[in-house]
């Protein structure tokens, strides 16, 4: 049995003893090469799940909008798996009524930290190793730049931002109710696309993202101008590392960064 | 209106020539990536003609993203000073989907009934010469809309591949004016855009039976299948923000140091704040009632108001939606369930 | 034909210039204040023709601007709104005092059908502060001059309390006319205030106007239009006969912003008046 119809099998079993009631994996796309996130219900539908490199999606990001529609099995490969344990941590879903099937991520991000899943109730074959995140190299050509360089690379990709919020749609970190750009009362961040609002935009974000932010590439991958959102992303994935010696979304036991205070936390900031 | 043939190689004095008299537009390519979008030229340098479409559609210079109303002084906010004056302008390289698409907005903006200045000063100051499409794209479905990949729809003039040169074919007087000083063309060259338009039909297979689903979507509002086909849909701005049909705005103010200007930008029915009262109600509060309100805007509540779909087969919405939803396969689906 | 009012402006994105000529603070909450206003260029009055029902944006320009029913009749001379504290642009709204100017845009809209109703009795049905444009419309009807167009006038108001109805002074001035038949409700009554206790629903099963040769106007919160549809088909009323005015999201005022439909009626232009059959066939999205 191939990998994928191991995976079917199994998710079928599922449903036909009534173990969960929803798969949430991945089906085909109408377009050669493409794949749409599946929520499956009816056994016989398990043979729709494919598991192939087009299956790029973080499903966790699709977690909080089941948190009422009973017991959910999520497909996840390593950074799926890592935003679960973020859910998880933020009481955004109830370990109880999530199953993981662990699976090696098929669509792997050459510079993503890890392939396979890091928590999961069962796993579909040979689990992959888990790599810390690797120094990148793209980040250390950003910072080799003088600060109006950097400055003027940013506002050339913020510039061309359309705020579809593509990007926080598709991020499971994303959950809350009203977010600051859509708060009216106040209105902390204008509506349009002149550099200073997007700028905000996305500098905001970066702070909530903050020991969050596990660095999946969805947000990049969803953004329709190709904005180089990773920078952003895994510049402050290295700020929170080297202050707080966290990488998120590893594991359910390490404390949230953010929300612990450690005495030996870096200070400098207060002077 | 004679055809008449442009040279490849002369592109750069065609647009030199466009240039001096207004400003002229086209596709140009971003520094360092795939992202075509209509910017300002004045020779045949930067422009790309190798994307088959702009990442955003040219709606987005006759309806920008961020556009001044007017301006005021914040000292007397009831005196208001309206801004809309815009150069003559040429678009050059406009595909013929997205130039259908700017028919479709006439209907909404230049309605006699309630005119939008604002568009119709942009539409009339504007000549539009379209690029027909010989190699669609693998989301295209212009011919399943009504639209075609040679269509001429709200274009001036039409050019049509013919190897080392273009077929300009005037469509209007404004059209025949752009193409004047070009040598006719023969019946061969004519013959061979007609090939090659058939060729382009050839390629795109989607064929629903829109007339039936037309029907069917009259009585679908309240069916379960919406919820199912909403369920992947994140609920982002990138499949109305990057279509050519679609049209909401929002309106806000700006103010800084004492000046300020009403500024409309778009929007998105796809945004759960889209239609939220002051007291919290929201007639659209799920995904569900969203995705199904922008289908049926496009399939039925147009169409029912207009005559002709809100979607000119683009692909756009398909290529970039970040969940992969395929609006073909929603169609189908839609047809296959509905009764 | 009894056309609607058509804005002044060719550019419907313009506010014009109004001032603020007096407010009434409307009920004890102080949330509710009634603005009348006047056109800062006097000769726009007269361009300004509107028909009970449309409604019009108040705004200031760097706050923003909100529609809001016209409560003033057509011959009056000054426009009259009533506004609710409700949100960003209402509180900067409730801010200004006598003398300043703020920018109106409108009319927009279709008015009730009063043009078909000639001859005809009229029952309006309304309950909280969405009375506003149902006032104009009993100020309409009750000019001398047009009064004898229409037959037998009911009114079925109602309110949380006393202290929140609108027009106290015009309420008690009705109450004393022989040609209009008022009844105010509340759900609390006070004393001070002979008011019926009960809820609009109920009331207007009790008053019971008769279905002939009638027309219902109803305007008021979605909770009071759901319990209100079937005591006016008990009474015979049929769908047709039977207009509401509705309120959504609006930007534009004109079909433009898209966000005010409800299957493919716009509320603004299409609307805010809708006949009950017409409604009925619409989805059920508002
Ligand atoms: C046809 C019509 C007639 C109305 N008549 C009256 C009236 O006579 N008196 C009155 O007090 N109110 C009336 N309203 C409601 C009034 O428009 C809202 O209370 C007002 O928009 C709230 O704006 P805000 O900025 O204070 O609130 P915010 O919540 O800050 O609203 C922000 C924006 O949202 C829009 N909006 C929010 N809620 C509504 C809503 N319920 N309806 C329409 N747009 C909304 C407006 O564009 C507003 O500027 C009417 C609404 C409509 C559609
Ligand atoms: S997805 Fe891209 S264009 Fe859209 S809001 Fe995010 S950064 Fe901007
Ligand atoms: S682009 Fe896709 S995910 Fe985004 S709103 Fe449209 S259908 Fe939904
Ligand atoms: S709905 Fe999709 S395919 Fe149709 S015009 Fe819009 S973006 Fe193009
Ligand atoms: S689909 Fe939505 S965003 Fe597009 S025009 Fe229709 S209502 Fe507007
Ligand atoms: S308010 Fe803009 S379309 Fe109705």
């Amino acid at each position: 049995m191939s990998a994928v119809e191991k995976l079917r099998a199994r998710c079928r079993e599922l449903l036909e003893k009534g173990e969960t009631d929803i798969v949430l994996g991945y089906r085909a796309g109408r377009r050669n090469g493409t794949a749409v996130p599946a929520f499956i219900t009816a056994a016989a539908d398990c043979d729709r799940l494919i598991l192939d490199e087009s299956c790029h999606h973080n499903l966790a990001a699709y977690l909080p909008g089941l948190r009422h529609k009973g017991r959910v099995t999520i497909i996840a490969a390593g950074p799926t798996s890592r935003s679960v344990v973020v859910l998880l941590k933020e009481s955004q879903f109830d370990r109880e009524r999530l199953r993981i099937i662990g699976v090696n991520d098929p669509a792997r991000d050459p510079a993503s930290p890890v392939s396979g899943a890091v928590l999961c109730d069962e796993y579909l074959g040979d689990r992959a190793g888990t790599t810390a995140p690797a120094d990148d190299t793209a980040l250390a050509a950003f910072e080799a730049k003088s600060p109006a360089e950097r400055r003027q690379y940013l506002a050339a990709e913020l510039g061309r931002c359309i705020r579809c919020y593509a990007c926080r749609q598709v991020c499971p970190n994303c959950y809350c109710p009203t977010c600051f750009v859509d708060a009216s009362r106040p209105q902390w961040v204008g509506r349009t696309v002149d550099e200073s609002d997007s700028l905000m935009f996305h500098l905001m974000r970066a702070m909530h993202m903050a020991g969050r932010c596990v660095e999946c590439g969805a947000c990049a991958r969803a953004c329709p101008m190709d904005i180089n959102l990773m920078l952003i992303n895994r510049k402050v994935g290295a700020i929170v590392r080297d202050r707080f010696g966290h990488v998120p979304g590893m594991s359910l036991d390490d404390p949230l960064p953010l929300t612990t205070f450690n005495t030996e936390d870096k200070q400098e900031f207060i002077k | 209106m004679t055809p008449r043939l442009l040279a490849k190689k002369d592109l750069g004095r065609f647009i030199a020539a466009l240039a001096k008299e207004a400003e002229v537009w086209a596709p140009v390519k971003s520094t360092d990536r795939e992202n075509c979008r209509f910017g300002p030229v004045t020779g045949a340098e930067g422009i790309c003609l190798d994307c088959l479409q702009t990442r955003l559609p040219v709606k987005e210079l006759f309806l920008p993203q961020r556009e001044i109303l007017f301006r005021f002084k914040s000292d007397s906010p009831a005196r208001v000073k309206p801004v809309s004056d815009i150069p003559a302008r040429v678009v050059f390289g406009v595909r013929p989907c997205d130039a259908a698409a700017l028919e479709l907005f006439d209907r909404v903006f230049l309605d006699p009934a309630g005119d939008d200045p604002y568009y119709r000063h942009r539409r009339e100051r504007t000549a539009l010469i379209g690029v027909a499409c010989d190699d669609p794209g693998t989301a295209c479905f212009c011919t399943a809309v009504g639209g075609d990949p040679h269509g001429t729809a709200a274009l001036d003039l039409l050019l049509e591949d013919i190897g080392d040169r273009w077929l300009c074919r005037p469509l209007t007087e404004k059209g025949e004016r752009l193409a004047a000083a070009r040598g006719p063309a023969g019946k061969d060259d004519c013959a061979e855009t007609e090939r090659r338009a058939a060729a382009a039909r050839e390629q795109m297979t989607f064929a629903p039976d829109l007339a039936q689903l037309a029907e069917k979507l009259a009585g679908a509002f309240d069916h379960e299948i919406w919820e199912e086909l909403a369920r992947p849909c994140v609920n982002c701005g990138v499949c109305t923000y990057l279509c050519p049909t679609c049209h909401c705005f929002d309106v806000t103010d700006e103010e800084r140091h004492g000046r300020g200007a009403r500024i409309r930008a778009w929007d998105s029915c796809q945004f759960s704040l889209f239609t939220r009262h002051a007291s919290g109600h929201n007639p659209r509060p799920t995904g569900t009632t969203r995705l199904r309100n922008r289908t049926l805007h496009k399939f039925r509540y147009f169409p029912h108001t207009h005559g002709p779909l809100l979607c000119v087969g683009c692909g756009r919405c398909i290529i970039h939606c970040p969940a992969g939803i395929d609006l073909r396969e929603t169609l189908e689906t839609l047809t296959a369930t509905l009764r | 034909m009894n056309t609607p009012g058509r804005p002044p402006l060719g550019n419907p994105y313009l506010p014009l210039p109004v001032r603020l000529e007096r407010v009434t603070v409307e009920n004890d909450a102080r949330d509710l204040k009634t603005f009348e206003l006047t056109f800062s260029d006097p000769g726009l009055r007269e361009k300004f023709t509107f028909v009970p029902g449309q409604f019009s944006f108040l705004g200031l320009a760097g706050v923003g601007e909100a529609p809001f029913g016209i409560a003033s009749a057509p011959h009056e001379a000054n426009l009259a709104f009533t506004l609710k504290k409700a949100g960003h642009v209402t509180t900067a709204l409730h801010e200004l005092s006598p003398g300043m100017e703020l920018g109106l845009r409108g009319p927009y809209g279709n008015p009730y059908p009063l043009h078909t109703a000639r001859g005809r009795n009229i029952v309006i049905v309304s309950g909280g502060f969405s009375f506003t444009t149902l006032r104009s419309v009993i100020v309409h009807l009750m000019r001398p001059d047009r009064r004898g167009d229409y037959g037998r006038i009911t009114v079925v108001y109602g309110a949380r309390s006393p202290g929140e109805l609108l027009y106290k002074d015009e309420l008690r001035a009705w109450e004393a006319l022989p040609d209009i038949d008022l009844t105010l409700c509340v759900d609390r009554a006070d004393g001070d205030w002979p008011a019926t206790e009960g809820l609009v629903p109920n009331v207007l099963r009790e008053v019971a106007p008769s279905a002939k040769n009638a027309v219902a106007l109803v305007c008021g919160p979605p909770v009071m239009l759901r319990f209100t549809h079937p005591v006016l088909e008990e009474l015979g009323f049929s769908p047709d006969d039977v207009y509401l005015s509705l309120e959504n999201r609006m930007k534009c005022g004109i079909g433009k912003c898209g966000r005010c439909n409800i299957g493919e009626v716009y509320v603004c232009k299409d609307g805010p008046v809708f006949s009950y059959r017409r409604l009925r066939e619409l989805p059920g999205e508002n």
